[in-house]
């Protein structure tokens, strides 16, 4: 007879001889095809080489003046490719350290959303009653400007890195989960939902197995958009000198120091403003691109 | 009948909360399943038979839905008063379920093999390879062919017959003593219908379990039922033996049912049909709920609700006239 405890504990160890490798897969070789989707890799793969070889392109600390080597103009030369700015300091190790915090900000914001905007989203979603109370406490979050929301956030908190990760995932967080909710409402309805429940399966394991797998395709598209809007917001909130320190180089940092060399040193902010441009537009072809492929009824279909 | 039902629900009443105030989906249904009975509720859509089978499992939409009063027995335990984690412990060992729609029954994103195999370790300390093995032997039994392979199968490389051996393979994997199954084959071709039918018959034989089928088809019920209980509007019109509902119906409804399936035999005339439709759930009528469309009314029918009367032993009818025998 059924022994009547409940074992949880997952079935990932199951002997599954004939899974298909994800580079196998018609997804896979739908989204190699995809033109934009490609190019965007591309141009992200591009910046996320730059933060993680830093170390390697960089050719001296990215805070380290030097009053005579002040507003060098971007040359074919190893160290002085980017110039130098109002401080002497090399350009190209504070834009290649510069992408390390912008990506580290966007994942951060990216692991945050997926984590509990997922968890909400599908609590909301599945848990009815919660719903109303949980969206309505979205639908404010949602109602200020979100880059208001984030200064405001982030002036509460005092500037820092961890700040600005913490006041952007407030501003997305009831996104995801309204995206999330939306599919969990779906989903939920499906008769092998129904067919889970009827042979005993709990809550959590609905939740876990049966739902929140067939909603991960708009969830995915939705995370690469609010890594770009993270970036994107990183560098508004270091502008604003409401990010990481000055001791850490920033794209926004960048930006609010140059502006007021504009007429005599234009690369103080064309630089880092085509770094910020190529991370956001990458990103946003990728996720157009996942949203192509995975999520299809979201396409406008073009003649 | 055995002594003890293995099933036994008595006046199970169940509604929907709506805007426009509670519906009355089943009302005061009362029947018994003996193990290793093959039970068959038939009705029109709307009649509440898939109410009722929810209402069995707890798995009614909640809210709107609520079990407003009865009780529905299990092996003599009010299923209503378990707390709600025996209840789930019960669900898919004790009593299983399976569903008409086959094709959008199963997890899209796992194989089979994952969906046979978590039904079996919800219930059961096994392993995973242990859990397996079960899986290809149910799949066996269930008539899939090279259960090895066919176990890593994702639900859209098979048909909607396989799908719904699957479903079955499920549903039994953890041998429940009774089995609801919800319309199994209206979605399926007539051919696999009776595939699945055979099938279900010759795992019931084999496994002793009672089964509670529901449908719309008087067929299904004349090949494969011990008893029916025929629905309308919310409550049992007639309930007996098939053979006997099937030679001589005692309630109108019943016997316009059956003069509406067609014959195979002799001439086929025009088929008859049953005028009007099922009453609104909003507006039902004062006394028996079939009155205004039946062809035998009295003034007494309006009066108030029908008494259920034994016509023959194990054969009840809610008809006031059941008794002058019925040839509508």
């Amino acid at each position: 007879m059924p022994a009547s405890e409940t074992t949880m504990d997952a079935t990932e160890a199951l002997p599954r001889p004939r899974t298909t490798p994800f580079w196998r897969t018609p997804t896979f070789r739908r989204l190699v095809r995809h033109r934009s989707f490609m190019i965007g890799l591309v141009m992200f793969s591009f910046v996320v080489a730059l933060a993680v070889f830093a170390w390697w392109i960089a050719p001296n600390d990215p805070n380290r003046t030097a009053i005579r080597m002040r507003f060098r103009p971007p040359q074919l030369d190893r160290v002085l490719l980017l110039g130098t700015d109002n401080l002497g300091r090399n350009m190209l190790s504070r834009i290649v350290h510069g992408a390390q915090l912008s990506l580290l900000i966007g994942l951060g914001v990216v692991l945050l959303n997926s984590v509990f905007g997922v968890l909400l989203g599908a609590v909301a979603g599945y848990f009815r009653k919660l719903d109303g109370p949980m969206m309505r406490l979205a639908d404010a979050l949602m109602a200020f400007p979100s880059i208001l929301l984030a200064i405001g956030i982030a002036a509460a908190l005092g500037p820092s890195a961890w700040t600005a990760v913490i006041a952007l995932s407030v501003v997305y967080i009831p996104r995801t989960a309204r995206i999330v909710r939306a599919s969990v409402l779906v989903v939920r309805e499906m008769e092998f939902v129904q067919a889970a429940r009827a042979s005993g399966a709990g809550h959590w394991r609905i939740i876990s197995r049966h739902i929140m797998p067939n909603c991960m395709a708009p969830l995915i598209v939705q995370l690469s958009f609010i890594f770009a809007y993270a970036v994107l917001s990183e560098a508004v909130l270091s502008f604003l000198g409401l990010g990481a320190p000055p001791s850490i180089p920033s794209w926004g940092t960048m930006i609010s120091e140059g502006r007021t060399y504009i007429r005599e040193a234009s690369w103080l902010t064309i630089v880092p403003g085509c770094a910020i441009a190529l991370t956001v537009l990458g990103l946003n072809l990728m996720g157009d691109g996942l949203r192509d492929v995975l999520d299809p009824r979201l396409k406008i279909e073009q003649g | 009948m055995a002594a003890q039902p293995l099933l036994s629900v008595r006046n199970l009443r169940t509604v929907f909360g709506t805007m426009q105030g509670d519906v009355t989906a089943v009302d005061d249904v009362s029947f018994d399943v003996a193990p290793g009975e093959v039970l068959g509720i038939v009705g029109e859509s709307g009649s509440g038979k898939s109410v009722t089978a929810l209402s069995i499992m707890g798995l009614l939409p909640q809210p709107p839905g609520r079990v407003a009063g009865g009780e529905i027995l299990f092996e003599g335990r009010d299923l209503l008063k378990l707390p709600k984690s025996e209840m789930r412990r019960m669900r898919g060992s004790a009593i299983g379920m399976i569903f008409q729609e086959p094709m959008t029954s199963l997890n899209p994103v796992f194989t089979i093999g994952d969906q046979i195999t978590e039904t079996i370790r919800v219930h059961e300390r096994i392993g995973a390879a242990a859990a397996r093995v079960r899986g290809i032997e149910m799949l066996e039994k269930v008539g899939i062919p090279s259960p090895q392979r066919r176990i890593d199968d994702f639900p859209h490389q098979l048909s909607g017959g396989m799908r719904q051996r699957v479903m079955i393979a499920m549903a039994l994997s953890c041998s429940p003593k009774l089995l609801l199954a919800d319309e199994p084959t209206t979605a399926l071709d007539v051919t696999i219908q009776a595939q699945i039918l055979d099938l279900l018959r010759d795992l019931q034989r084999e496994m002793g379990m009672a089964i509670v089928i529901i449908t719309h088809n008087m067929g299904v019920i004349a090949e494969f039922a011990d008893r029916v209980a025929v629905m309308y509007a919310g409550r049992i019109a007639e309930e007996g033996p098939v053979g006997r509902i099937f030679d001589a119906p005692t309630h109108p409804y019943t016997a316009g049912l059956l003069s509406s399936t067609p014959d195979l035999i002799g001439e086929v005339p025009r088929l008859r049909t049953i005028p009007g439709t099922l009453p609104s759930l909003y507006e039902l009528p004062p006394g028996c709920r079939f009155a205004p469309r039946c062809g035998r009314r009295v003034e007494a029918c309006e009066a108030g609700r029908p008494a259920t009367q034994e016509i023959a032993p194990g054969h009840f009818a809610a008809c006031i006239r059941a008794r002058e025998g019925a040839s509508a």
